[in-house]
């Protein structure tokens, strides 16, 4: 990737983090990336052209933690993967249910409306089935998603650990009493 | 001619001949615990011997391979192949080095991820493109403090 690629990329993920979660037209992200850029900004074509690509997208979720993508009604949608450092923050989103769960990512909360079963999948627990309550996303949110419900997981885990009791005090006495000794060998009387 | 030649007969898809099992097991449980044969008395009815069980702790601590040996109706003889303690993976603030935190500066290619240190504020890294990328540096580079 260029310089000037990289730094839209870094303006990307500026604009993402703004939004969190943004469901539009191609046009409007654009606008929205050229106007943090300002005057270093590339033209809306060359940006819109360098959006689109797979590369670019590929690139933005795996090292950027920007989701990009095209949904089934020719809308774009802008994410923001980046997850809460909190955990008590992470808990409750997990807890936080949309309006309807079924067509609602459980990430971005966008609402897929009729194509849930074309453009969301079912979150998976460690044996494959489905978790209750049932949730779905993006293939490309699962990854933030899975990586904050295993951030909570963890810290449930670590929080439930018996923790171990305090050993007691240790009393030294200062000054110990030297041992008594016996009477030890015969001794010569002293003349 | 040489007697220790493989015959075809003697030569079976493995598919055909075992079963691999992918095994759940619960968190906390020791390693020594899933050797045991009672720990397998309900399903060890369903093994067949040199049968191979892939067993996954439920919180993603542990990954063991087991062969078994012999098995049957309410015992299995096993043997460890593989026993590895998986890595955790550092995700929240709380599993940070001390003194350290992650922050997000700005947009421009320099700015983005940072580690900084608390105590007096220096930026050990800056510009990381990802909140991974930034972890990683900072495990590398933390200062004990």
């Amino acid at each position: 990737m260029t310089p000037e690629e990289r730094r839209t990329c870094a303006f990307a993920q500026h604009t993402a983090r703004h939004y969190v979660s943004y469901r539009g037209t191609l046009d409007k992200i654009v606008e929205s990336i050229r106007y943090c850029m300002g005057e270093s900004a590339p033209d809306a074509d060359t940006l819109s052209t360098f959006l689109r690509k797979e590369s670019t997208q590929l690139i933005l979720a795996g090292e950027y933690e920007v989701g990009l993508w095209r949904n089934i009604d020719k809308s774009y949608s802008l994410v923001s993967l980046a997850i809460p450092i909190d955990v008590n923050i992470a808990r409750r989103r997990l807890s936080h249910f949309p309006d309807n769960p079924s067509s609602m990512c459980a990430w971005c909360y966008q609402d897929s409306k009729g194509f849930s079963a074309l453009e969301l999948r079912p979150v998976l627990n460690l044996k494959r089935e489905i978790i209750q309550p049932p949730r779905y996303c993006h293939p490309v949110c699962m990854r933030p998603l899975m990586a904050m419900r295993y951030m909570v997981e963890r810290a449930d885990l670590e929080a439930a650990k018996p923790k171990p009791e305090p050993a007691p005090p240790v009393t030294v006495p200062i000054l110990a009493a030297p041992p008594k000794r016996g009477p030890g060998r015969p001794r010569k009387a002293q003349p | 001619m040489s007697k220790n030649a493989l015959l075809r007969s003697n030569c079976k898809l493995r598919e055909h001949a075992n079963n691999e099992w992918r095994i759940i097991v619960d968190a906390g449980t020791p390693p020594e615990r899933v050797c045991d044969s009672e720990y397998h008395a309900t399903v060890a009815g369903d093994y067949l011997p040199f049968d191979k069980l892939f067993l996954i702790w439920a919180d993603s601590s542990r990954y063991m391979e087991l062969l078994v040996l012999a098995c049957g109706k309410g015992y299995a003889r096993l043997e460890v192949l593989l026993d590895k303690a998986l890595p955790a993976i550092v995700v929240s603030q709380q599993g940070l080095p001390p003194n350290h935190e992650i922050v997000h500066l700005g947009p421009d290619v320099d700015q983005m991820y940072a580690v900084r240190r608390m105590s007096d504020g220096v930026f050990l890294g800056k510009g990381f493109t990802s909140r991974e990328a930034a972890l990683d540096h900072l495990l590398a580079h933390a200062s004990l403090a």
